[in-house]
């Protein structure tokens, strides 16, 4: 076990450092570099700029040195805990992610959390019992949440959220709570507005689990041990939540990772349409002005995400099914 | 008389459309203590009845009209086609015991064998796990698992096709039912273990003293087991009696040809072709080895080879049909690939002796002289729904090899291929349609058509008759003989089915564990076998008459 | 010989395949939904009332207007009416203000001149398919900012959206298919690089990668460079799933009785991959290719939302959500979602169909 933990960390790293690599290189691919889109937005803001203060920016952050020799750099202090400096914000990227990390974490396993709660029940139940009103809604609703592009449905949730719930829509507090201490109600208002980006990141995720849930189950449901259970006396909703449900959870506990790839993926832009203090907004800032440092460790985090949801999978795969347990004892 | 079982006109249809009959006034009983076999051809509705006494048919079906009389010890008589479901869950497990098909997937393969073996025991006596453990291991004990107290703590993915049978077997008897229900309970097993789960069988059935319905299509099978037994044809009893006088004289005509399909085992005395004398070899297998690299694992680390074949060494007679036999897991299908150079050797020389030309060595040829060799040998596989491309008609099939070997194109091709299907007992006018339209046997002789189109001189048959029925096989087989004759064929013939082997082979070779045990002439191999595993075989066989001598004792 | 049946064993499988696939209620309507819709982006020009650039200066940011059949006399007519507009300036505030006239109707018109424009580059024409006579006016989904028609520019925009998609999808298959065919078939290093690459890319959160590789793209490019680039972006990303099913699949028939059969009858390997395999899994992979084309449509409306991805004077659906970014702008203009709404219905007639095709192309339902 350990030791099968131990090689899925190898491989992660190793992805970790080829995913790292490819981020540096796409981000500084675009002519010019920080110095530039730093003019620029200066010019734009009609300020006046010198050759002599672009060129020192330049020297100041090292974006003269040759493409290899910044990367060895950054990923350098990367690994020695330091994620570098933003261009954008003047301050450490650890400050600047510090203030948002909490949130996206909060948004994301939020997200997860509802898609697994929401959809393996509501799998199994459509399967069981096939063509009733819930088969039929849950189909619709799964239907429409796989169709509907997130920011599409986070701008429909907040057009009908604000008419008929009076919910503010953006942000995570109401104008009256910032800068309060945490009470009850500051509480409580930061949940509400919760709700929406975590419906938006977990509609889609919570459709695709609930096809899976409902097809795999439907598929096991059939299988002559479900029969054969049954033949011990096993009451059919007994024999169900033992066996087959089993057996089904394993194709959702191995995609575990997949669907966190995927609300990561959701994350940024819905961060970015709801205004959240999160990482989106400031991810595609980076990304626009070429604020290497910022835009690497954002991106190092979201795979380190993924990296942690696919272990997680592993170690619940293993929990749930002994072949797996048992092809990794004996590979060793 | 008191009986346990007692059936009356049981007709079951399909759910909502009762004029579509699936089973049509079935009368059936059992007493305690006894066995009753109910035998028929896939589609006779047998299983179908035993999972209405059960009260598990499939959602699709549903009882007609009948009644399915039960003397249950909880509830006294009961109608079972009537019973609420919450009583019937109180039945199945305690009163009903039952044994399934296919144990590989009659039991969950990620619970352990103890939880699921002791489900009855959790769920009719409210027992805690570690007493059902206990229990368990003591009831895999009884149906003679080594090691009952690690086993039950294993997963059926770890145990063999018969081990997993006897637990299931353990499972059926663990509240001592009144009643086992068996459906086709050795069909997926190979024939030595066939005889050690129906020993097992009947042990555990006079132990609880239980009726047994006993479900299969194999008329031997039943003649072993059961007291009386029952005929189905087309949902209906055609024919019932004990076992014995059914088996001797047979009167209804469907019976006849069940029993007359069923291959006897070497008759003593039978003339084999005189062929020794002449020394023409069209094939020679030397010291072959197949080593397959080890799966790659979950972690992509590669597990240790697995040798499949080691040092195989046989040779075969030009225009005799030799016979390869032994039980899964033997070689034997890898020997049969090999000889056609689908599977690479990793040691060894397989040679091929055409009537003109040089001999070939098969073994680590090129790609291209692989497939002149394919002009020479070919083969017949065994699954008929597999083997046929359902995307392509029977003329496309037919014709596709004479073209790709380069033997003859267009309206010559055609005309080659029509008159190999009608050689085959087809119809020409199959040649447009697509394999879907044909049955089992059908399909089985297109492959045959398809394989001898290009007139070859070797054919390797690789279980030609296994996904077939009894009366179906015995036509195919005919077939063969008949093809064999008249084309000047060398056939090797894979098998896992003794009796069809003696019947039809020259020569046969036993394999096991990926080794040859003994090679011999047909009959004489049946008579006097030489290797143990060989008369283990043999005597395994389930015969039609279970009180006839075995062959080999009566041999001169 | 012995009696074959009749009847549905006389059809091909591609014929019972269809039959089962036109069973289904859903995806048969579907597949006849999404046929109109491409045939609306392809003739767009005959069918938009006006074209993309086109500035409606008496209506702009107008709210999608109505059909009626009652006349200003409050009668009901035969044919189709549109209520007038009036446009005034506000006293006080001297902001433009519309509304509907009550006691004039323009009449609805097919057939009638209006703009040049040239028909699949082949004739010119100025003939559209309806239109409102003299100086009236028409907006069926309303104006933007800049007043022009969200209906004709929606179908422009569903168009480029559309061929963007087909574009990669295709770009995709080819891809999934050669080198899955090729990893399977070959297997060995070839296949672990390959599938090493495979798990690499589908480990990473696409869209922020999506939107790192946009970012990428020079701001001074051509809208011409930029469709091209954001095309094989999304065809990268989507080969992955179509290589893995077609590399798998070609593993496991490498042992299947008739691909084995096949070998036999003296097939070459491309013979036995196009003969005997493919057709095995194209219904499988029509699915994939459904599904992929919904994933780069979302992909494509995501990323131009962002302003990341295609850029004006291109009009593509995600180019016509991006004013619809502000919180103020949905709740004044919610008219500016309805491009995405397009999204959503093509992603979902892709899904009935990719269902369909699913059922067709399981044996187990003839």
């Amino acid at each position: 076990m350990l030791f099968f933990l131990y090689k899925r960390l190898q491989s992660a790293v190793v992805v970790l450092f080829a995913f790292s690599f490819v981020v540096f290189y796409l981000v500084q691919l675009p002519p010019g570099d920080y110095a530039d889109a730093w003019a620029a937005a200066r010019a734009a803001a009609g300020d006046r700029v010198t050759p002599d203060e672009v060129e020192n920016i330049r020297q100041t952050y090292g974006l003269d040195r040759p493409f290899l020799v910044q990367y060895v750099s950054w990923i350098g202090s990367v690994l020695t805990g330091d994620l570098g400096y933003s261009f954008e914000f003047q301050k450490p990227v650890s400050h600047v992610l510090s203030e948002r990390l909490p949130l996206t974490l909060a948004i994301s396993f939020g997200a997860l959390f509802v898609v697994y709660a929401v959809g393996i029940p509501l799998g199994i139940y459509s399967a069981v019992r096939r063509q009733s009103v819930v088969d039929y809604s849950a189909t619709f609703i799964g239907y429409i949440g796989l169709a509907t592009p997130n920011f599409l449905l986070a701008l429909i949730l907040v057009y009908f959220g604000q008419r008929w719930f009076g919910l503010s829509a953006g942000g995570v507090l109401s104008p009256e709570f910032l800068g309060e201490p945490w009470t009850t109600a500051k509480v409580v208002d930061f949940l509400t507005h919760l709700i929406i980006p975590v419906l938006v990141l977990g509609t889609a995720g919570t459709a695709a689990q609930v096809r899976t849930m409902r097809s795999t189950m439907l598929d096991e449901l059939n299988r002559p041990y479900v029969t054969s259970a049954r033949a011990t006396g096993l009451p059919m909703r007994r024999a169900v939540l033992k066996y087959p449900t089993r057996v089904a959870l394993i194709p959702i506990v191995a995609t575990i990772g997949w669907e966190l790839t995927s609300v990561i993926s959701g994350a940024p832009i819905v961060g970015i349409v709801l205004s959240l203090p999160d990482m989106g907004p400031v991810f595609l800032q980076s990304l626009v002005n070429q604020d290497m440092p910022l835009a690497g460790s954002i991106l190092l985090i979201y795979y380190l995400l993924v990296v942690i949801g696919t272990l997680i999978s592993d170690l619940l795969l293993f929990a749930l099914d002994p072949r797996i347990r048992q092809s990794v004892e004996s590979a060793r | 008389m008191t009986h346990v079982l007692n059936i009356k006109d049981l007709t079951i249809s399909l759910a909502g459309r009762p004029e579509f009959q699936l089973v049509s006034d079935i009368n059936l009983t059992i007493a305690r203590g006894e066995t009753v076999a109910l035998v028929g051809e896939s589609g006779s509705g047998k299983s179908m009845t035993s999972l209405a006494v059960l009260g598990l048919l499939p959602p699709s079906t549903a009882i007609k009209s009948g009644e399915i009389a039960f003397a249950s010890e909880q509830f006294g008589q009961l109608d079972l086609s009537q019973v609420p479901a919450r009583r019937m869950n109180k039945l199945r497990g305690r009163e009903l015991g039952m044994v399934f098909q296919e144990p590989m997937s009659a039991f969950s393969m990620v619970h352990k064998i103890g939880e699921q073996v002791g489900e009855p025991l959790t769920q009719h006596f409210r027992m805690k796990k570690p007493a059902v453990m206990a229990k368990a291991a003591e009831l895999l004990d009884q149906v003679g698992i080594r090691e009952p107290e690690i086993a039950v703590e294993r997963y059926p993915f770890e145990f063999s096709g018969g081990m997993l049978q006897r637990a299931m077997i353990a499972r059926a008897i663990a509240c001592s039912p009144k009643l086992i229900i068996a459906d086709e309970p050795t069909t997926a097993l190979d024939v030595t273990i066939q005889a050690q789960v129906l020993r097992l069988l009947s042990q555990v059935q006079e132990r609880v003293g239980a009726g047994m319905l006993f479900v299969t299509h194999d008329l031997a099978v039943a003649a072993q087991v059961s007291d009386r037994v029952l005929v189905m044809q087309n949902g209906r009893l055609v024919e019932a009696g004990t076992t014995r006088s059914t088996l001797r004289n047979p009167r209804h005509d469907y019976t006849k040809a069940l029993v007359a399909a069923v291959p006897h085992m070497a008759v003593p005395g039978r003339v084999a072709r005189d062929e020794t004398t002449s020394h023409d070899p069209i094939l020679t297998v030397r010291d072959v080895e197949v080593k397959y690299p080890g799966a790659s694992s979950f972690t992509g680390k590669k597990a240790f080879p697995k040798r499949v074949l080691s040092n195989v060494s046989v040779t075969m007679q030009r225009g005799s049909i030799m016979g390869l036999v032994g039980e899964s897991g033997s070689g034997k299908t890898t020997l049969a690939r090999a000889v056609l150079g689908l599977v690479p050797t990793t040691k060894g020389e397989i040679e091929f002796h055409p009537s003109q030309g040089e001999t070939q060595t098969i073994t680590g040829l090129r790609p291209r002289a692989l497939k002149q060799y394919w002009c020479k040998a070919q083969m017949v596989f065994q699954n008929p729904y597999a083997s046929l491309n359902p995307w392509q008609t029977i003329e496309e099939t037919l014709v596709e090899p004479i073209v790709q070997h380069g033997l003859a194109r267009g309206a010559q091709a055609r005309d080659r291929a029509r008159a190999m299907l009608e050689k085959c007992e087809m119809p020409g006018d199959a040649m447009g349609r697509f394999p879907h339209a044909f049955s089992g046997g059908q399909r089985q002789r297109i492959a045959i058509a398809r394989a001898l189109v290009v007139a070859p001189e070797l054919v390797v048959c690789d279980e030609p008759f296994s996904a077939l029925d009894v009366s179906t096989q015995a036509r195919i087989i005919a077939l063969l003989k008949q093809l064999r004759a008249e084309l000047d064929l060398s056939i090797l013939l894979i098998s896992h089915d003794l009796a069809v082997t003696s019947s039809l082979c020259d020569e046969v070779v036993v394999m096991e564990h990926g080794k040859v045990v003994e090679h011999g002439r047909s009959p004489e191999i049946f008579v006097s076998p030489k290797a143990r595993y060989t008369a283990n075989l043999i005597a395994a066989v389930p015969r039609l008459n279970p009180y006839e001598t075995p062959a080999s004792e009566t041999a001169n | 010989m012995t009696a074959i049946d009749m009847n549905p064993t006389e059809l091909s499988r591609l014929q019972l395949a269809r039959r089962v696939f036109h069973g289904n209620r859903l995806a048969s309507i579907s597949l006849k939904l999404f046929a109109l819709l491409i045939a609306l982006a392809v003739f767009a020009e005959f069918i938009a009332p006006y074209s993309p650039q086109e500035r409606n200066r008496a209506y702009s940011d107008g709210a999608p207007m109505g059909i009626t059949f009652v006349n200003e006399e409050g009668r009901l007519q035969p044919w189709p009416l549109v209520p007038a507009r009036i446009t005034s300036r506000d006293p006080v505030t001297l902001k433009r203000v519309v509304r509907t006239d009550d006691t004039e109707r323009w009449n609805l018109k097919f057939f009638v001149r209006g703009s040049n424009y040239e028909l699949l580059g082949l004739f010119q024409s100025d003939l559209h398919l309806f239109g409102v006579s003299g100086d009236g006016y028409l907006h069926l989904f309303g104006t933007d900012r800049l007043g022009r028609d969200i209906f004709s520019r929606t179908l422009f925009a569903f168009r480029t959206s559309l061929s963007i998609g087909v574009a990669a999808v295709l770009t995709a298959f080819v891809l999934g298919v050669a080198i899955g065919g090729m990893a399977g078939y070959l297997r060995g290093w070839f296949d672990t690089v390959i599938m090493r690459i495979i798990e690499f890319i589908q480990s990473i959160p696409t869209l922020p990668l999506w939107l790192t590789v946009a970012a990428a793209v020079p701001r001074d490019w051509t809208a011409m460079q930029v469709y091209l680039v954001m095309t094989v972006i999304l065809a990268l990303i989507g080969w992955t799933t179509l290589a893995r099913r077609v590399r798998s699949r070609v593993i496991s028939m490498h042992t299947d009785e008739h691909v084995l059969a096949g070998k036999l009858a003296g097939c070459s390997s491309t013979r036995l991959f196009l003969r005997h395999m493919l057709p095995a899994f194209t219904g499988y992979l029509i699915v994939d290719l459904t599904l992929a084309f919904s994933t780069i449509m979302i992909a494509e409306t995501s990323l131009s939302f962002l302003g990341l991805g295609l850029r004006e004077p291109v009009v593509s659906l995600g180019v016509m959500l991006l004013p619809a970014q502000s919180i103020s702008a949905i709740m004044l203009t919610p008219w500016y979602l309805i491009p995405g709404l397009f999204v959503v219905v093509v992603v979902l007639l892709l899904n009935f169909i990719g269902d369909g095709v699913r059922d067709a192309a399981d044996p187990a339902n003839y």
